[in-house]
């Protein structure tokens, strides 16, 4: 006899994670959950192991301790690769595009995901693997429009200013269609009328199926995005709550301003 | 079934020419710890080092010290104008870039070695003649010595030079971290130097060294390279004591193979033991591999 | 800067120029003999290709090719030898090269790529002295004679005139089939892996195997020319296989340009033009290989196909960036 599961497992769980590396503790003991349709934040100052937090979950390296859950999976450890393929897309903290190539083709490669033409069907260029690449192209482009990129589908990717180029990346990560979407920093360096138009994005990202974890310094993005926030400090998870919670959070106050900020 | 004389022959011929992987090894170690790069030119240095001492001692009659110091001042002369030309840290080529340049730089040196001492193997006479020496009934050449304790010497003067000398210290910070190092005010590229010119020099030792007991010809120095490389990575590549306890198994390993397996094919063997042993250990016998 | 650019019109231009050429030359050089050295050439072009393949699209160096083209020549001529038909003995050759390229590849391809690139240095070594020292097998560094011409279903490419069609024949194949990889899935995710290899892992590509595949694509191709080239020039002995011709291979793929299948083309004419360009540099042949490679490497990366790319880039880049006035910083 089998119990009926009363709730669907979390899209991220993140238990008990630790991470050191030679004589440096970057993350100590930190768990949350993030649920499904949600957008997360995570918040804390330089230093306070955010980009490490996103690197573990994607496993770029696995954690000294603890386990990473994705979507009821234990992904801890797991190859980069796979933990990409079962749907969890990143953008990094120093836009990582493919610089010699266009922006219609960086936003194609992030389609990897949903297409399976191998390298036979590639040199053999078979029907069904043009097709496919044909269909590829049309989402990335339609990934472009989202991001409102597709006019500059054709130019190369390097030669997009700082703000166009991280929206570049999200569209890549956007193609993955991916359930679960790390973002690292997507405001750093946008003007006011480009951070407001990321942010009417990333709202509107709960309805299409696509759950967020956002780390961000901008903290008025942070607050009209988040409906959770979880911080950090010296690699140790020090609130998490509302975005009204975590203002009025002395300890959060302390790490961010020091001791005499405190009302 | 083996005595343990002829086991024991073995092992003195496996911790001879383990010695001299281990020299070759130190060196890429060395080029690769702070250059993040393999220098396929590292087994031109010892050529280099043995054919001018030879062409001065044998040719000239200059007297042996003097050759082989002369001997290691060129290859170290050559290895800094190799390395300030092509691979100094400003131009930040990649890994695999600065693999193809050296690897161009191992046979422009092939091809002058061939055009300056020809193509026929050159012979050195053992330092301290040719009698071997008597450990029981196990005959052990003079020479073995001789490149046994240049090891040592080496190994040790390393030791000190990173413990103890600010030059040092800095080559090991620039191994760890390179930014960090810059960071701290460390000078890269006077670090890059150095550390290319020592290995250079260990090269060149090595090779002044095995002249005697095998002969030394133009075209050797890929296949140098190649064994200095196995060793590194067997002991960890970036790791100095990893080079040295690579290069001692590397030759032992290669020795017992010949005398018991098989002597013809022992290069596929050791090659075979390399990809196998990467399989399951990526990080080298001792998982002390760095980057 | 990136082949997968090119628009398709300019593929297939490029396409039909080649096959153009090859029948104008063939016409024009019919009954010289220089369609020997020309059968060479595509011969070599299916090889080249293989290394533009494997550095161009993803990054990595075989420092020892000519390992690859050795065995497919052996193993060709000694399946001929025992009866089976060329075409049999041919595929079984290049899946051999392959099979080879696996086993390297398994254990080495996760790790960076300067371990595999000095890898392929020891393995063209060894197999060189395989080949050298086996001789119950290989009949050892006097070589290897009386390899049949090559022929399919009854049909023998018995002249010079016929392994000239074979050859080129072929080598439009392998040419088409690279710029086909070069524009797919397949090559679009091995150039994300040269670029950055955790940013294409970050995007579901299988990075190591990616890798392996390529590797192994790369073997197959000089292990099928290996065996074209057995029957070919009946006659095959080790030394045709070691260091410097594996040197040879990269350097005429480095020099025909890395960036484009087409590349391998020119490399090619150019490895079958390097007998008589050597001729006079006599002892210090060596010597301006490494030169020339070091250049190369340094200063003209993509070669000479890079270099005509290049001037066609500018052009359409001209085209593309709004103009003066903007933060779009000129691309090199």
């Amino acid at each position: 006899m089998h119990d009926l599961p009363t709730t669907t497992a979390p899209m991220l769980s993140v238990q008990q994670v630790s991470k050191s590396f030679v004589g440096l503790t970057a993350l100590s003991d930190v768990s949350f959950t993030v649920e499904e349709g949600r957008v997360h934040g995570l918040i804390g100052p330089n230093g306070a192991g955010k980009t490490t937090l996103f690197n573990v979950i994607t496993s770029v390296f696995p954690p000294s301790a603890g386990r990473i859950h994705f979507a009821g999976r234990d992904i801890t450890g797991a190859p980069p690769h796979r933990v990409a393929r079962l749907g969890v897309a990143r953008t990094f903290q120093n836009v990582r595009l493919f610089g010699d190539q266009t922006v219609l083709e960086n936003t194609s490669i992030g389609t990897h995901r949903l297409t399976r033409a191998g390298i036979a069907a590639g040199i053999l260029r078979l029907p069904g693997a043009v097709a496919e690449h044909r269909r590829a192209r049309e989402e990335s482009m339609a990934c472009l429009a989202f991001v409102g990129l597709d006019h500059l589908a054709e130019r190369d990717a390097e030669s997009l200013p700082f703000g166009q180029q991280r929206l570049l990346e999200f569209a890549r990560a956007l193609a993955l269609r991916p359930k679960l979407l790390l973002l690292d920093e997507p405001a750093a360096g946008l003007n006011d009328g480009e951070t407001e138009a990321l942010a009417q994005l990333i709202r509107s990202l709960p309805a299409k199926g696509i759950t967020v974890l956002l780390v961000e310094h901008n903290m008025d993005l942070m607050m009209s995005v988040a409906d959770r926030i979880v911080v950090l400090n010296y690699g140790l998870k020090i609130a998490e709550g509302s975005t009204e919670e975590i203002t009025s959070n002395p300890d959060v106050i302390r790490a961010y301003l020091g001791e005499d900020a405190i009302p | 079934m083996p005595d343990l004389t002829q086991f024991a022959q073995v092992v003195a011929a496996g911790l001879t020419s383990g010695s001299i992987y281990a020299l070759v090894a130190l060196g890429f170690s060395l080029v690769f710890a702070v250059g993040g790069f393999l220098n396929l030119a590292q087994g031109e240095f010892v050529i280099i080092g043995g054919l001018i001492t030879i062409a001065l001692f044998e040719g000239l009659g200059v007297p042996l010290p003097l050759a082989a110091a002369a001997a290691v001042v060129v290859a170290v002369v050559l290895g800094v104008v190799l390395q300030q030309l092509t691979l100094s840290p400003e131009r930040q080529l990649s890994p695999d870039a600065a693999l193809i340049v050296t690897l161009g730089a191992a046979f422009v040196a092939r091809g002058g070695a061939m055009i300056m001492f020809g193509k026929d193997p050159q012979a050195l006479s053992s330092f301290s003649g040719e009698r071997p020496l008597h450990v029981g009934n196990v005959a052990i050449a003079t020479q073995s010595l001789w490149i046994a304790g240049t090891l040592a010497v080496a190994s040790a003067a390393l030791w000190l030079f990173f413990k103890k000398t600010y030059a040092g210290k800095a080559m090991m910070a620039c191994a760890q971290s390179p930014t960090g190092a810059r960071l701290v005010g460390i000078n890269l590229r006077h670090i890059a130097l150095l550390s290319f010119a020592t290995s250079a020099g260990l090269g060149a030792l090595a090779g002044i060294v095995v002249a005697p007991l095998t002969f030394v010809s133009y075209d050797d120095g890929l296949a140098i390279a190649i064994k200095g490389f196995i060793a590194a990575v067997i002991g960890g590549l970036g790791s100095f004591p990893g080079a040295v306890a690579g290069g001692l198994f590397l030759g032992l390993a290669e020795n017992l193979g010949a005398a018991f397996i098989s002597s013809q094919y022992k290069d596929a063997l050791a090659f075979l033991g390399l990809l196998l042993l990467l399989l399951f250990r990526p990080g080298g016998l001792f998982g002390a591999a760095r980057r | 800067m990136s082949g997968a650019r090119k628009p398709e019109r300019i593929t297939h231009v490029l396409l039909a120029v080649f096959a153009a050429a090859i029948v104008i030359a063939f016409a024009v050089f019919k009954g010289h003999y220089l369609i020997s050295a020309f059968a060479l050439g595509g011969i070599y072009t299916i090889a080249i290709v293989g290394l533009v393949l494997l550095t161009g699209l993803s990054g990595q160096y075989s420092l020892g090719h000519a390992a690859f083209f050795g065995v497919g020549a052996y193993a060709s001529a000694l399946l001929v030898g025992a009866q089976w038909p060329p075409l049999a003995a041919c595929l079984a050759a290049t899946a051999l090269s392959t099979i080879l390229a696996v086993l390297i590849g398994i254990p080495l391809l996760r790790l960076r790529g300067y371990v595999l690139a000095v890898a392929t240095l020891a393995f063209g070594l060894i197999t060189f002295s395989l080949l050298n020292g086996w001789r119950s097998l290989t009949l050892g560094p006097s070589g290897m004679g009386n390899i049949p011409p090559f022929s399919i279903a009854g049909f023998t490419f018995a002249d010079d005139a016929a392994d000239y069609w074979l050859a080129w024949g072929a080598a439009f194949f392998c040419v088409w089939a690279g710029a086909n990889l070069w524009r797919s899935r397949m090559g679009q995710a091995m150039l994300a892996v040269k670029r950055d290899e955790q940013a294409a892992a970050a995007l579901a590509i299988n990075v190591a195997a990616t890798k392996l595949k390529i590797f192994a694509l790369s073997a197959a191709f000089a292990g099928f020319a290996g065996s074209i080239y057995a029957h070919h020039v009946h006659f095959i002995a080790p030394e045709r296989f070691g260091m410097i011709p594996s040197f040879e291979l990269l350097l005429a793929a480095l020099l025909g340009g890395i960036g484009t299948p087409f590349g391998a083309i020119l490399g090619a004419l150019l490895l079958i033009a390097l007998p008589d360009i050597v001729v006079s540099l006599r002892d210090y042949k060596v010597i301006a290989y490494g030169v020339v490679f070091i250049l190369v490497s340094l200063y003209f990366p993509h070669g000479l196909a890079g270099m005509i790319q290049d001037v066609f880039a500018w052009a359409r880049r001209a085209r593309r960036s709004p103009g003066p006035g903007t933060s779009a910083a000129p691309a090199s």
